[in-house]
């Protein structure tokens, strides 16, 4: 019974997370089939690996991290470069790119590693503490981005007078 | 920092790309998916209930918010031999968006052919059951009335673990989840050919120092184990100072089909969180002979 109760958790806490999971693997990957392939592959992973969760550690910083590496492995796949720092993605005519909001256009147009600290910090309001966890990267390292990540941002946000 | 971009924050979440209607319904059935997959994995001892724990299990994936609360409905497990059966007397449902209670709280009757003598046995097994989990009911309830945002929750259970013509087990499961979560067994056993209630230091015969023999055979155990799998840890003494050196004297225990007994140990008590509830088998071999 405990294993049902276990799923039955399972099943609750990511049907919680569902929209969030679509926009975060929909920055990174730009297309909609692709994004429903890491979300797909992440809930699969994280029900055969869920016995792995520590106790004290929280659930979403852990799924996400499983996401954020199926979108990386299928962004891989889908380009030549090796290096995930010079992968760019190209928008797919779909309703993500149909997204008339000049905000997620901006957002859009940034690199794969500001964008995804975007997507983190603004849209989902994790710590730096919780976004280092599920990029396995240092705090530092994720708050050197997102200072990059808003200089980019900021011409566009000026204009469209959100700053 | 934020505070200058929460107009940038606010405007993101409100134009957010929206996951399609389509997409939805694959991510939802995939979901479920899984709660179905477990059901077919139950033990073939809940034959006869299976029917019943599917449509509960369907029901709470189907209708994640609902509360729902069922009072005093009875499940009897058919049973075979020398008649002990079980039924559930207090039974309560909830899944609340704050807060989970499963509760299925066994109760032994007498069967038509339960000796007077015998009768006692069964009274002493169902008053402990019923401390136990009242105790832990009323601990649980306390909690939320303190910590009522707190998303918490608490399960009590059972299974009949046996129930042949000479043995009767059964096992008490409680779990209880709040920031971490915990869980705890209690096995009852019942000897059904001396009708007494039986505990792991009645088992053997006095010359053979079980609690010895069991704890180097768990230590031998746990050492394969963690030599075959690196994410495994064990309390150990003298390594930690609270570490297993040696098992309770009547530590929990079920025998398997095949007469091996199998010592098992609550979660926290002798390994991490993570680690479970831990078993180890030991071979009948080793005291079989030593079984009064």
């Amino acid at each position: 019974m405990q294993e049902e109760l276990k799923t039955h958790w399972f099943c609750k806490k990511v049907s919680e997370y569902r929209q969030s999971m679509f926009v975060l693997a929909i920055s990174i990957l730009k297309n909609e089939t692709d994004a429903e392939d890491a979300i797909q592959n992440t809930l699969l992973l994280a029900y055969e690996n869920l016995n792995k969760l520590r106790i004290t550690e929280k659930f979403k910083p852990w799924l996400f991290r499983i996401l954020t590496n199926e979108c990386y492995k299928i962004a891989k796949k889908r380009t030549y470069y090796s290096d995930i720092d010079e992968i760019e993605l190209e928008d797919k005519n779909d309703s993500f790119s149909d997204n008339k909001a000049l905000i997620w256009q901006a957002v859009n147009s940034l690199e794969l590693n500001y964008r995804t600290v975007i997507v983190l910090f603004y849209y989902e309001d994790m710590s730096i503490k919780e976004i280092a966890k599920t990029l396995e990267i240092s705090q530092n390292n994720v708050k050197k981005r997102l200072s990059r990540a808003r200089d980019k941002l900021k011409d566009c946000l000026i204009k469209e007078e959100i700053l | 920092m934020k505070n200058k971009y929460s107009a940038f924050s606010d405007e993101l979440k409100s134009t957010a790309p929206q996951m399609p209607g389509d997409m939805k319904q694959r991510f939802d059935s995939t979901v479920a998916e899984f709660g179905i997959k477990k059901i077919k994995q139950r033990s073939p001892a809940f034959s006869a209930l299976k029917f019943a724990a599917v449509f509960l299990i369907l029901a709470f994936l189907i209708l994640p918010n609902v509360s729902t609360t069922v009072s005093y409905a009875l499940q009897e497990i058919p049973v075979i031999g020398k008649i002990v059966k079980v039924i559930t007397i207090r039974e309560k449902y909830v899944d609340d968006e704050n807060y989970f209670e499963y509760i299925n709280v066994p109760t032994l009757l007498y069967g038509d052919e339960t000796a007077d003598s015998d009768k006692y046995v069964i009274d002493y097994i169902n008053a402990d059951i019923s401390e136990l989990t009242a105790a832990v009911i009323a601990e649980f309830e306390e909690e939320r009335k303190e910590n009522p945002e707190v998303y918490s929750g608490i399960s009590i259970d059972y299974e009949v673990v046996t129930n042949t013509d000479t043995w009767f087990t059964l096992k008490l499961i409680l779990y209880y989840s709040s920031a971490s979560s915990d869980t705890e067994y209690k096995f009852y056993h019942i000897n059904k050919t001396t009708g007494k209630p039986v505990v792991l230091s009645e088992l053997f015969e006095n010359e053979f120092d079980y609690i010895d023999v069991f704890s180097e055979d768990i230590k031998n155990q746990m050492k394969d184990k963690v030599a075959e799998n690196k994410d495994f840890i064990y309390w150990l003494y003298p390594e930690d100072d609270y570490g297993f050196s040696k098992i309770d004297e009547n530590q929990n225990f079920y025998f398997t089909d095949e007469g091996d007994i199998v010592l098992v140990f609550n979660k926290y008590e002798i390994a991490p969180g993570y680690m479970g509830t831990p078993e180890f088998k030991i071979d009948s071999e080793k005291f079989g002979k030593y079984v009064r």
